[in-house]
């Protein structure tokens, strides 16, 4: 019976039905589009990080993996799957060149995740029919230096094989390897057939597992700990996350930021639906005594009027859920202008759920305090006070959940840090002012009713003025988090990018390779030197560490991090894709004589970090024998996705430019065919020099 | 005072030193992972130092991961003005790694040998094998330009730097390339092995020169 009473109210209040329904809908509506779309992009980013590992969980060693290293994954896991691949680089000949490749073998069916795309219109694991031990699978620009075609037999090792198709398109290819050396797919039993592994052969062991549906090992970072432990540091343990890329760990960005907008309308929706709730309370308080005396016990009003409650916000819930279905589509579209990954239309009910969730516990929450106080009203217990839980619930609910959906403690923190201080410190100051301008003269009526108004309905007015703030405060972050995003994730413009990346160009080379570029007329860009160095000490505290003795895992890698040397540039101002994030650019040239007084350097913002440096800092290297001091003088962001030569610090010129060094450079915008000629032109007048073909490998990684 | 008079008073042979050994090597030996005193060249100077040879002897460890041959010219020429008596000359691996043409590589090493002997440095010449996934043909030709300078400029030689040391799990870093701080002692030892009595020899030489 009281349900249908509930029902019957919304029935003869339409107008307050209708705005409490559409305040429901409006305020989830940003949380429905957003949370299915970040939803939709997780999804996407964890099935693309398991592509590029291509497994749950992955060994890799310079070392045979063997059994015994099986079994230690399958003590936790005991229903995983396994597949070996291997990876060893050799030399191959076609046409009297030669050419230094990277040969991949994977027993059948590996990769578990992610395909190879094949010219055949076939994909591996898939409908490509398996290598023979006889046969091999290129990449196409292996085709096009050497002008193999599909038929053709390349020696690979002690055996020839045949090309049977070319890759297309390859996930797996990493920009460290693939790109100084085309890859090459070969069979198990091929690598055997060219007798590639022998004693002395360096080869990239790996071994993959699948684990059953549902089983994620990243969301258990004891167990991984666990399993990491029970290896030496030879086997080195992968996961999907481990491999999630620039654009995974940037795409952090967007959701902060989108955490936070879902936040601010759940907020004002909240904010409205409050006072909505309580006008009609107010309005309603006659019938509601009426109700008491004819009989309603206070229990029935109060499950009355939350079941009025209920029905409302599960109406504004499924229509906000509706339009955010609608919504999903549009969004996407635009979304993924900017973004530079294909995402699949992936659904996930995830969000949805959480939006359900939301959409009838934040009203109820929101008002029950009210409903209270209103029965209290109407039983005339007026005196009885609304317990503190009551009140607090709400904002209980709201701090949760501003964890949960920012997923960021700083996001979340920052968010309710705000709330909380404009509580404490601005409410009383606004009061302040609110009471001065009620005390104003003002002529004119309707402005004199307007500010008494707002004065007296103090708690209204701040909540109106803290919302508009809210709100004000994400239109201000739109243009930052556009700058962000641009800056980390989104390639650069593919007629301003180097297409030829270009290393190991000696001193002597530098004019010769500049002759060379305009005899051809391709235009040379952002050469660069670079000197080797080893970082020996910062502010006087030793940097490198000592590796004799007994080192954990983790130590060990750092150990290995801080002994490998850097390199090291110099430069008179920074480039295109580097900003001062803080401290001063560079004086000019070094021009201390006696070299006593430290050079200034410029440090990488991330690096800097990661090293624990400060402006001001002074740090000593070593170049070839020779201490070189430098002073931090300041710190700069690198946009590393405009694929210049760039470097993690870089000197003032003046003082590295007589060091023995090489120097890096690249070629701006070439068509594929040039491309392809000028690689084996280089080839040819400057065997040493390397060039890596940063088209291909942005087109691999992004696409 | 001129900064380049700085760099090479640094770098000169100091007073005290009868002789100035030079390496000129690669990741291998500029000791990438481990600290630069456990990298070979510097375990050798400390032996040096605590008497292995009756005189005192200067060790520079011109080494730069990475590197290739194409580098050597260059970077001899930038240590010719410290004086070396001796260069070991340890380059190669990584234009074989890279695929190279051996052609090329030998004629950097060339250049940088005839150079060193041009200014009378003693050379001692380290040779590298590529591993045998490379190919049989890639490893001989390799293999073969090391002897081909050896006998070409009649130069002392130490045939694998590496030996004793590749493959062995416990005497290289997690990658399984880069030796760790036992492997730079293996490496010292076997340097020295060589290298001692041509120190005795070459000190001998340059100090009847004096007189």
């Amino acid at each position: 019976m009281i349900l249908r009473l509930a029902a019957r109210e919304i029935k003869n209040h339409p107008r307050f039905s209708f705005f409490f329904v559409l305040s429901v809908l409006l305020g989830l509506l940003g949380l429905t589009a957003i949370e299915s779309f970040k939803g939709v992009v997780q999804t996407n980013l964890q099935s693309r990080s398991k592509e590029l590992l291509g497994a749950d969980l992955e060994l890799s060693s310079r070392f045979a993996l063997e059994d015994r290293h099986v079994k230690i994954v399958e003590q936790y896991f005991e229903d995983a799957t396994h597949l070996s691949s291997l990876d060893i680089f050799s030399m191959t000949s076609f046409n009297g060149a030669s050419r230094l490749i990277q040969v991949r073998a994977q027993e059948n069916g590996y990769p578990f995740y992610g395909k190879l795309l094949l010219r055949s219109n076939t994909q591996y694991p898939g409908d490509a029919t398996p290598l023979a031990d006889n046969e091999a699978w290129i990449y196409p620009e292996l085709a096009t230096q050497l002008n193999i075609k599909i038929g053709d037999e390349l020696p690979i090792g002690e055996a020839v094989f045949k090309v049977v198709d070319i890759v297309e398109r390859d996930i797996q290819q990493s920009m460290q390897t693939g790109a100084i050396a085309p890859r090459v797919y070969l069979s198990m039993d091929g690598v055997k057939r060219g007798e590639l592994i022998k004693f002395g052969s360096t080869v990239g062991y790996k071994v993959g597992f699948k684990f059953p549906e549902g089983v994620q090992i990243d969301k258990d970072k004891d167990l991984l700990d666990r399993i990491k432990k029970s290896f030496d540091s030879t086997v080195r343990i992968s996961t999907p996350s481990s491999e999630e890329d620039q654009v995974g760990r940037t795409l952090a960005y967007l959701g902060d930021f989108l955490g936070l907008v879902s936040l601010v309308a759940l907020f004002l929706a909240s904010v409205g639906i409050l006072y909505l709730f309580q006008a009609h309370l107010r309005h309603k308080a006659a019938d509601f005594a009426t109700l008491h005396a004819i009989g309603m016990e206070r229990g029935k009003l109060v499950r009355f009027m939350l079941y009025h409650l209920s029905l409302l916000s599960m109406f504004g819930t499924v229509s906000s859920i509706t339009f955010g279905l609608i919504l999903m589509g549009p969004l996407k579209s635009l979304a993924f202008q900017f973004l530079p990954i294909e995402i699949d239309n992936l659904f996930s009910f995830k969000p949805f759920v959480l939006v359900l969730l939301v959409g009838i516990a934040s009203p109820l929450f929101l008002s029950i305090p009210l409903i209270l106080k209103a029965s209290y009203l109407a039983t005339r217990k007026n005196a009885q006070k609304v317990p503190v839980l009551a009140w607090a619930a709400w904002p209980l609910f709201f701090a949760i959940l501003s964890f949960y959906v920012s997923k960021s403690f700083l996001v979340a923190g920052a968010f309710l840090g705000g709330i909380i201080i404009f509580l404490l410190v601005l409410i009383p100051l606004l009061r302040l002012c609110l009471n001065f301008i009620s005390k104003v003269k003002v002529k004119n009526i309707n402005l004199r009713h307007a500010l008494l108004r707002s004065s007296r309905t103090w708690a209204a007015t701040l909540s109106i003025f803290l919302a508009v703030f809210y709100c004000s405060l994400v239109f201000n972050l739109i243009p930052q988090l556009r700058t962000n995003l641009e800056n980390e994730i989104s390639v650069a413009n593919p007629n301003v990018r180097p297409s030829i990346f270009l290393f190991d160009v000696q001193d002597d080379q530098v004019e010769d390779l500049k002759v060379f570029s305009s005899q051809s007329n391709l235009p040379l860009t952002n050469i660069s030197p670079m000197v080797r160095a080893r970082l020996v000490s910062i502010n006087d505290e030793k940097y490198e560490i000592d590796t004799d003795q007994k080192l954990t895992r983790e130590e060990e890698r750092n150990a290995r991090f801080r002994n490998r040397g850097m390199n090291l540039s110099y430069a008179s101002q920074l480039n295109a894709s580097e900003k001062l994030v803080e401290g001063r650019e560079f004086s000019g040239v070094y021009q201390d004589e006696s070299m006593e007084s430290p050079a200034e350097i410029s440090i990488e913002q991330r690096f800097a970090t990661r090293l624990g440096l400060n402006i001001g800092d002074i740090l000593e290297f070593e170049i070839l024998g020779m201490p070189i001091k430098g002073k931090v003088v300041n710190f700069r962001s690198v946009r590393w996705t405009t694929f210049m030569p760039n470097f993690f610090i870089v000197f003032q010129e003046g003082i590295l430019n007589d060091a023995p060094k090489t120097f890096l450079a690249t070629f701006g915008q070439l068509s594929s065919q040039l491309k392809d000629k000028l690689q084996v032109d280089l080839f040819k007048k400057f065997p040493n020099v390397s060039a890596v073909d940063i088209g291909r490998v942005i087109e691999r990684i992004v696409v | 005072m001129n900064k380049l008079f700085l760099i090479l008073l640094f770098l000169s042979t100091p007073a005290w030193a009868d002789l100035h050994v030079l390496f000129m090597g690669d990741s291998l030996s500029e000791g990438y992972g481990v600290t630069r005193e456990h990298s070979f060249p510097s375990v050798i100077e400390k032996k040096l130092d605590e008497g292995a040879v009756p005189f005192k002897v200067k060790v520079t460890n011109g080494s730069v991961s990475g590197s290739t041959s194409a580098n050597a010219p260059s970077r001899l020429k930038w240590f010719l003005k410290s004086k070396p008596d001796i260069l070991v000359l340890a380059l190669g691996a990584n234009d074989g790694l890279r695929g190279i043409d051996v052609k090329s590589s030998s004629d950097n090493l060339a250049k940088t040998i005839a150079t060193a002997k041009e200014n009378n440095i003693r050379v001692v010449l380290t040779g590298m094998l590529i591993p045998p996934n490379y190919g049989a043909d890639y490893r001989d030709k390799f293999s073969k330009m090391y002897l081909t300078l050896k006998n070409k400029y009649q130069l002392d030689f130490i045939p694998f730097l590496l030996e004793g040391v590749a493959g062995d799990k416990n005497l290289n870093q997690a990658d399984g390339i880069h030796p760790n701080d036992k492997g730079h002692r293996v490496m010292a030892d076997n340097v020295l092995k060589v290298l001692k009595p041509i120190m005795i020899e070459e000190f001998k030489q340059r100090q009847k020169a004096k007189r």
